[in-house]
């Protein structure tokens, strides 16, 4: 901590000496100093204008919708417009906030996303470790291309083949858990469309998880395992004592990205597969937003539900930004 | 073998040497035998759906074990979505996908590349807040209505431009680019520079030559996420001559599967074998191209993921 201080008051005292050395050769004047940077900028104008064409999209896109949600403190009218709708304070939050589905909601989606992240995140990293463990290139090759492949899949066909695959009169699942004694209700149960949905999320996305995770395995250097060999560790004690380790950081990170988007998304999964009977387990934010928002037409409540949702995120992203600091610290 | 039985003297350290030595090759194969069992299946949803979709519907319905063969190959799901007449237009949904997948990637690659490269210069006036000003954006977004009410005042409601123009760019895979422009190896830029080429000819004739794989990798992104996209059409589009095929085939299972009657009971509308066709055509175009780009996109991805 002394150290980054020090560094810092070091970086700011150079920079002060060369403003300084600027001013002496330069001279000091504001002008001076504007003319500076318009050179600066002039001579790097190219990369200025490369981000032009997306900078001007976003702020349209982008950040439009963002000074849009005012709407949520409005009563929206077609006519005004968002600009001139009546401002009427909380209202929609009061609202919004009385609704039992809304609530319904909001548990299933942290819920749903938490079931999820316990059971894929050691799931994908089991995966990766064992597809690093593969000597023979071709087979490697094989069977990476077989666990990516649902990844590319949209959630639209992915839910035609479950849907195929419970059916009740020719679904093979179905009829296969039926045979050992299970007669599966996945589509009106609510437990088991949850499990449902956790189950059908794992089997898309745990394969293109593990991507990240080889990058990280690839670069641990072999000579640990020889060192860790020589000194008679088993294959156990060398995941604990090197692996695990040596994929903390990427850990962290996959980590961090997973618990800012815990409130929230699902909506192509859940959209695609859900109806009346599941939701009082199965509704999550986005699918709810989109029923009242655009099914009903209620504009202002959607909104209102939309920037909770947002702030929800925010506010868990940066929590969990700052507990992994933390915990890194310590570790240091 | 023989220089390791050399320096271990023992005979007893041998042996324990040889039957870890077999251990380990028992777990290799029981690691492989367990992958092969997991790559089994993930392929095979895809291959009951393949087969189902040459089967008739009776012949669908009497084989509901895990393993079915058509008892008698037949195309009459695939003719029905195809017929013109048809509701579905399969056809012509497929040509209105090919038209937007390929627009959107060629626009969509384009602003995204320009913006990293922008982006990946060290040293500019204002460049941390360029930065954040893209960053933010994935962080918080005004949500699905405001950006309804937005599109809506565009006029771009019931426009294939819908489709195109608002996706532009994709944060995350902007940074998987620009993490590679920032390894660039800037001695081959100042070369160029020394030859007296500008920023803009630098860009074009040195930096774009020797990104291609990152640029084949954020390219398939692109092209599968457009290629997949239901929703924007679900949003902003009514006219059926402008449904691309990911859209009609949501239609399709939505009609087949009846879920959304109010009863919550299943309905079935489609044939199974129209349904099943239908899923196919849409799913085989990703599946063909992918093989060939898997080689580019490992590499893209990890290009990205090791500066994190």
């Amino acid at each position: 901590m002394g150290s980054y201080f020090a560094k810092k008051k070091e970086e700011r005292a150079n920079r002060r000496a060369y403003e300084l050395l600027m001013r002496e050769t330069h001279g000091s004047s504001p002008k001076d100093r504007a003319k500076r940077l318009g050179k600066s900028v002039w001579e790097n104008r190219f990369f200025y204008a490369s981000l032009i064409p997306a900078m001007i999209l976003l702020l349209i896109f982008a950040y439009e919708p963002m000074y849009g949600v005012i709407l949520a403190f409005k009563r929206y009218s077609y006519k005004l417009g968002i600009t001139g709708s009546p401002w009427v304070g909380f209202v929609n939050f009061n609202e919004l906030f009385e609704q039992e589905e809304f609530w319904s909601a909001f548990r299933n989606t942290f819920v749903i996303n938490l079931l999820k992240l316990g059971v894929s995140f050691p799931l994908t990293i089991i995966l990766a470790v064992q597809i690093n463990a593969i000597r023979s290139k071709p087979y490697k090759t094989f069977i990476q291309t077989c666990v990516y492949l649902p990844h590319f899949v949209s959630w639209v066909v992915v839910s035609g083949i479950i849907f195929s695959l419970f059916d009740e009169s020719s679904g093979p699942i179905y009829n296969f858990l039926l045979s050992m004694g299970i007669k599966t209700n996945v589509f009106g149960d609510g437990n088991q469309f949850v499990s449902l949905l956790v189950l059908s999320d794992l089997w898309k996305e745990v394969g293109w998880g593990t991507i990240i995770y080889l990058a990280a395995l690839s670069s641990i250097p072999p000579e640990y395992y020889e060192a860790a060999e020589i000194d008679g560790a088993n294959i156990v004690q060398q995941f604990f004592c090197i692996t695990l380790p040596e994929l903390m950081p990427t850990m962290s990170i996959v980590l961090l990205l997973r618990v800012g988007s815990l409130i929230g998304g699902g909506f192509d999964q859940i959209y695609n597969l859900y109806n009346s009977q599941v939701y009082d387990k199965g509704d999550v934010i986005d699918t709810y937003l989109y029923r009242i928002g655009i099914g009903d037409g209620n504009f202002a409540l959607g909104t209102a539900a939309g920037l909770f949702e947002s702030l929800s995120n925010l506010v868990l992203l940066i929590g969990a930004a700052i507990i992994i600091a933390r915990i890194k610290k310590k570790v240091e | 073998m023989a220089r390791e039985s050399k320096q271990l003297p023992t005979r007893s350290k041998r042996s324990s040497l040889r039957r870890i030595k077999t251990g380990r090759k028992i777990g290799r194969m029981v690691n492989a035998g367990l992958l092969l069992l997991l790559s089994a299946t993930m392929l095979y949803p895809f291959i009951q759906i393949l087969l189902k979709s040459f089967m008739t519907d009776t012949d669908i319905i009497e084989q509901n074990g895990i393993l079915v063969w058509p008892s008698s190959w037949q195309i009459e799901g695939y003719k029905s979505i195809f017929a013109s007449d048809s509701v579905y237009n399969v056809g012509h949904a497929f040509l209105v996908s090919i038209f937007v997948t390929a627009a959107m990637t060629l626009y969509q690659l384009t602003i995204t590349t320009l913006a990293a490269y922008g982006l990946s210069k060290r040293k500019m006036p204002g460049k941390k807040w360029l930065y954040a000003f893209f960053i933010f954006t994935m962080y918080f977004g005004g949500g699905l209505i405001p950006y309804f009410i937005l599109i809506r005042q565009l006029g771009l409601l019931n426009q294939i431009w819908v489709l195109i123009i608002p996706q532009f760019i994709s944060v995350p895979n902007m940074l998987v680019m620009k993490s590679f422009f920032d390894n660039f190896p800037s001695e081959m830029i100042e070369a160029a520079k020394v030859d007296g080429a500008s920023d803009f000819r630098i860009f074009v004739s040195v930096v774009l030559p020797l990104s291609k794989a990152v640029l084949a990798t954020i390219a398939l992104f692109i092209a599968v996420g457009v290629w997949n996209n239901w929703f924007t059409t679900m949003l902003f589009i009514q006219d059926p001559d402008l449904r691309p095929l990911a859209y009609v085939v949501q239609v399709i299972i939505d009609m087949s599967v009846g879920r959304n009657a109010q009863d919550g009971q299943t309905v079935q509308l489609i044939g199974k074998s129209i349904q099943y066709a239908a899923i196919i055509v849409s799913t085989v175009p990703i599946i063909l191209v992918y093989p060939f780009l898997q080689k580019y996109f490992e590499k893209g991805v990890m290009i990205g993921s090791i500066k994190g």
